[in-house]
């Protein structure tokens, strides 16, 4: 219970050292949120890997600049903020941008340019990220039964269906489900407070 | 990794959110050590008492613990249940029962302040009567509650009794609490009862449950009966018995001692323990009855108790002052015409009496004790005084008691009918009127008299006396209308007579002079001595300024009361002086009473050498000189309020110079009686003393002010 109660975030504690240690913790937690805002954005498979590096190395630079306020500063919009312009300045210099346009408003992948848009690509793509990072984190504490519990939970089906489909007591798939929930959403907290 | 879907992700992100409460819910499970233990704060026989802190609602409480053997365990948790039970402003409030590493503990407000046994013996805040009483009230109302839901405190004694710093008053300590509705509790009760010995031999243990000095005969032994409410009403007697002496009500010293001492009823009544203050025998009487060793003889509920000291404040707050009472007692009568209501009344005139009693037996201590300060210089004429005093004394204890009584009569009256109304007049006629009469307080009697008649309007000795007030404040068709409905014995043809000589055929009231006035009281004075006529008399005389001219007064005064003179010569001198006050002289004629001067605008006054006694003639006087030197008064009480420039009291046994410090006198000529003459200086005004020489100490002379001038006559001259 501890690292609640620490003031300094993980956030914080990575501007603070910058080293090669930290470089790696911070990649690790927000690579694939730079990914997944990628795709959104329509940049294709073969650009995201370079993309994604240089989002990373231009945030990473100017790190110690960030003004960090605990509990108001939003980091991840910076990070979103980053992101978008290094790929609108991919879109200008690789000349496809006007291509890029045409296609986004034929398949209606990527909206319009308003902020409303964006807005939501940054929101979602940022919960989704982090509902996959506290899963890694607390999938290894649990059982098979825990896991599967959940997982067929969240493909929306309802108690007696999971407790036929793994012959289970409904007490228990509840009591399982329950607890999963509970861990899981401690976790969510704890790492949007930490790394928002 | 599980595949999650995609919008599952997004939602279980937001539902992370959305259940705060589950958040705190998680936090208070998790937390192993919800309370903090401080300081232990108390230990009795039973559980022990400790400081701890709350950390979930963030505050201090105490929390108490059984003392660790089995039965006290029972105990513990009998308390639990029964004072959750109690909710009541009054009671301390149980917030909570658990058990941490094995150890059974109840949680409960944290105490503040300090309870009654310290407070009274310990603080040094003095607590008044009235502050008292207040506080007894509401533990009577927590005891009141507690009986109501079946249960019985059983352990009532001062430092059960919390007062915090606001004032609020709780009840705590119900570790011997039984609940009558609970049957295991009272076959528990039962078997330590028959498993306690004869106590008859005194060897007291532990299973006699109850503080010694406090509980009820009862608790002690079986052949008192069961517990029940009364045992509480036993205990809180003693606690009041505490509150008024400041002394516990049993004083053996050990506990054997103080065990026997309950059993017998062995306790000395508050009235003559307390020495600090008066205890009123109205609540001496209270305590008493609460205390009785029978049950049966005791208050059947504390919800009487509390009534009894409840009329007793009542009563206590509107008697400042006689007029005030008078005024009140008519107004209830006058709204309330229900015989239950009249009882109530009767009650509240009785109360009122004996507080009025209290103060004239206060006057008269005062007196009593100035007079014993002087002995040793006033031997014989000081014991003399004090005689009076102390039969006075005896005379008002007596009627006091006679009124409590009488207050005892009208709450065991069951049956509500006229019978209670003519009680109550007659009371008031015998205990009021009289009084009144006596002291010729003529208005005061006057009302009373009217009173009588409207609870008892055929009262025989009502009308009769109420046709002579009437005739002596001039309203002779008045009389004749009461003497239409006075069928007694007493004789009223000289009543007749005498008033139609003053109305016309129509009944009205007809001119008449000065000289016919005196006539009729010469007539009544001197046709054969008759009380009441002398009465009638002296009521006329009384009222002479109100009637006619000053000038004309003092023709009357002249002639009514130069007829009586025993002194040598009679002379009465009457001056009108610049402000249209008078001054006036009666000096060396003995004529009491002088009821003639009775509202004079007098504002000079000399009346040495003369047998004056009755100061109440002079209320209200805007008297500024007082010369009564030489003269039987005694004491200043009567006009404490006049503001005296000039007083000469030579040759008086004033003995009590309270009055005297507060008039704002630039002149004074003192007796050989006062106590504490440094406290002339308090009078700023003084310039001029006159002491009698060789009497008082040059040390105690050369202590006073520098800048009164003092001079001395010759005592014994």
């Amino acid at each position: 219970m501890d690292k609640y109660n620490t003031r300094q975030t993980l956030i914080a504690k990575i501007r603070e050292q910058h080293n090669d240690q930290s470089w790696e913790e911070f990649t690790d937690l927000y690579k694939a949120y730079i990914y997944s805002v990628l795709i959104r954005m329509g940049v294709q498979e073969s650009d995201r890997d370079d993309l994604v590096q240089k989002s990373l190395i231009e945030i990473w630079k100017s790190l110690p600049r960030f003004e960090y306020v605990p509990g108001q500063g939003k980091f991840r919009n910076w990070i979103y903020t980053v992101t978008k312009n290094q790929c609108l300045g991919h879109f200008r210099t690789h000349k496809r941008y006007q291509n890029k346009i045409q296609k986004a408003s034929e398949q209606g992948a990527l909206e319009t340019d308003s902020n409303q848009g964006s807005e939501d690509i940054e929101d979602v793509e940022w919960k989704k990220h982090i509902f996959t990072l506290a899963w890694e984190r607390i999938e290894p504490e649990l059982s098979d039964s825990y896991k599967q519990v959940f997982m067929l939970f969240s493909q929306g089906k309802n108690v007696t269906e999971i407790s036929s489909e793994l012959d289970l007591q409904k007490n228990s798939v509840h009591v399982y489900r329950q607890r999963v929930l509970k861990r899981l959403n401690r976790e969510i907290r704890f790492l949007d407070d930490e790394l928002a | 990794m599980i595949d999650f879907d995609e919008s599952f992700k997004k939602m279980a992100f937001e539902q992370a959110f959305t259940d705060k409460s589950d958040e705190l819910l998680e936090k208070i499970s998790d937390a192993k050590h919800r309370y903090k233990d401080g300081e232990e704060i108390g230990s009795g026989g039973m559980k022990k008492i400790v400081s701890s802190f709350d950390s979930f609602t963030d505050r201090e409480l105490a929390r108490a613990y059984p003392l660790s053997d089995e039965t006290k365990v029972d105990n513990f948790i009998s308390e639990v249940r029964i004072s959750a039970k109690l909710e009541h402003p009054n009671i301390i409030p149980l917030y909570d029962i658990g058990v941490e590493e094995g150890q059974i503990f109840f949680t409960m407000k944290k105490l503040s302040g300090h309870n009654l046994y310290e407070l009274i013996k310990k603080s040094n805040r003095t607590l008044s009567l009235n502050d008292k009483l207040e506080i007894f009230l509401k533990v009577c109302d927590a005891l009141s509650f507690a009986h109501s839901k079946n249960i019985l405190h059983l352990d009532i004694k001062p430092s059960n009794i919390q007062v915090d710093d606001f004032g609020q008053v709780l009840v705590c300590d119900w570790g011997l609490a039984r609940d009558l509705s609970d049957n295991d509790t009272i076959s528990e009760d039962l078997s330590t009862q028959e498993m306690s010995p004869k106590v008859l031999n005194l060897s007291y243990n532990n299973k006699i449950k109850g503080t010694p000095g406090y509980m009820a005969p009862e608790q002690i032994s079986r052949r008192f009966g069961s517990r029940s409410q009364g045992t509480d009403v036993f205990s809180l007697g003693a606690l009041l018995y505490f509150l008024l002496t400041e002394k516990e009500p049993f004083s053996g010293s050990n506990v054997d001692i103080l065990l026997k001492q309950t059993i017998n009823g062995d306790f000395i009544a508050p009235i003559k323990r307390a020495t600090k203050s008066h205890i009123s025998s109205a609540l001496n009487a209270v305590v008493m009855k609460a205390m009785r060793n029978k049950r049966s003889e005791r208050y059947a509920s504390v919800k009487k108790l509390s009534d009894d000291i409840r009329s007793y404040l009542q009563g206590f707050a509107t008697s400042a002052e006689e007029a005030g009472f008078l005024k009140e007692v008519k107004l209830l009568i006058i709204r309330n015409k229900v015989p239950f209501v009249l009882s109530i009344s009767a009650l509240i005139i009785t109360m009122l009496l004996t507080t009025f009693f209290i103060h004239k037996l206060q006057d008269e201590k005062q007196i009593a004790q100035a007079a014993q300060a002087h002995a040793e210089a006033m031997a014989l004429k000081s014991l003399e005084s004090e005689n009076v005093a102390l039969s006075a004394q005896r005379e008002t204890e007596a009627s006091r008691l006679k009124a409590l009584e009488l207050i005892e009569d009208l709450q065991t009256e069951k049956q509500f009918s006229s019978e209670l109304k003519i009680k109550a007049a007659d009371e008031l006629m015998t205990k009021a009127f009289i009084n009144f009469r006596k002291n010729k307080n003529y208005l005061n009697a006057t009302a009373t008299v009217r009173m009588v008649l409207q609870l008892n309007p055929s009262h025989q000795e009502a009308l009769y006396h109420a046709a002579l007030m009437e005739m002596g404040a001039f309203q002779m068709h008045n009389t004749l209308a009461y003497l239409k409905q006075y069928k007694g014995s007493n004789d009223v043809k000289w009543i007749r007579d005498n008033c139609l000589k003053f109305v016309d055929a129509s009944g009205r009231l007809k001119k008449y002079t000065w000289k016919e006035t005196l006539a009729l009281t010469q007539e009544l004075l001197y046709s054969g001595y008759d009380p009441d006529k002398t009465y009638v008399a002296w009521h006329i005389n009384s009222s002479i300024a109100q009637k006619f001219s000053i000038e004309t007064s003092i023709k009357y005064a002249r002639e009514s009361m130069s007829k009586r003179n025993q002194g040598q010569s009679f002379k009465l001198d009457a001056a009108k002086l610049e402000d249209d006050t008078y001054k006036v002289s009666l000096a060396g004629s003995s004529c009491a009473p002088y009821e003639e001067i009775r509202h004079w605008p007098i504002s000079d006054l000399n009346m040495s050498w003369t047998n004056f006694r009755n100061l109440s003639i002079l209320w209200g006087s805007p008297l500024k000189k007082l010369n009564i030197s030489f003269t039987p008064v005694n004491h200043l009480n009567e006009i404490w309020d006049l503001n005296i420039e000039e007083l000469n009291i030579r040759g008086t046994k004033i003995g009590n110079y309270e009055a005297v410090y507060k008039y704002p006198l630039r002149k004074l000529i003192i007796n050989e009686f006062c106590s504490s003459l440094h406290r002339l200086n308090d009078i700023k005004t003084l310039k001029e003393l006159s002491l009698p020489r060789g009497v008082y100490s040059q040390d105690k002379i050369s202590k006073l002010n520098k800048n009164i001038k003092i001079t001395y006559y010759n005592h014994g001259s």
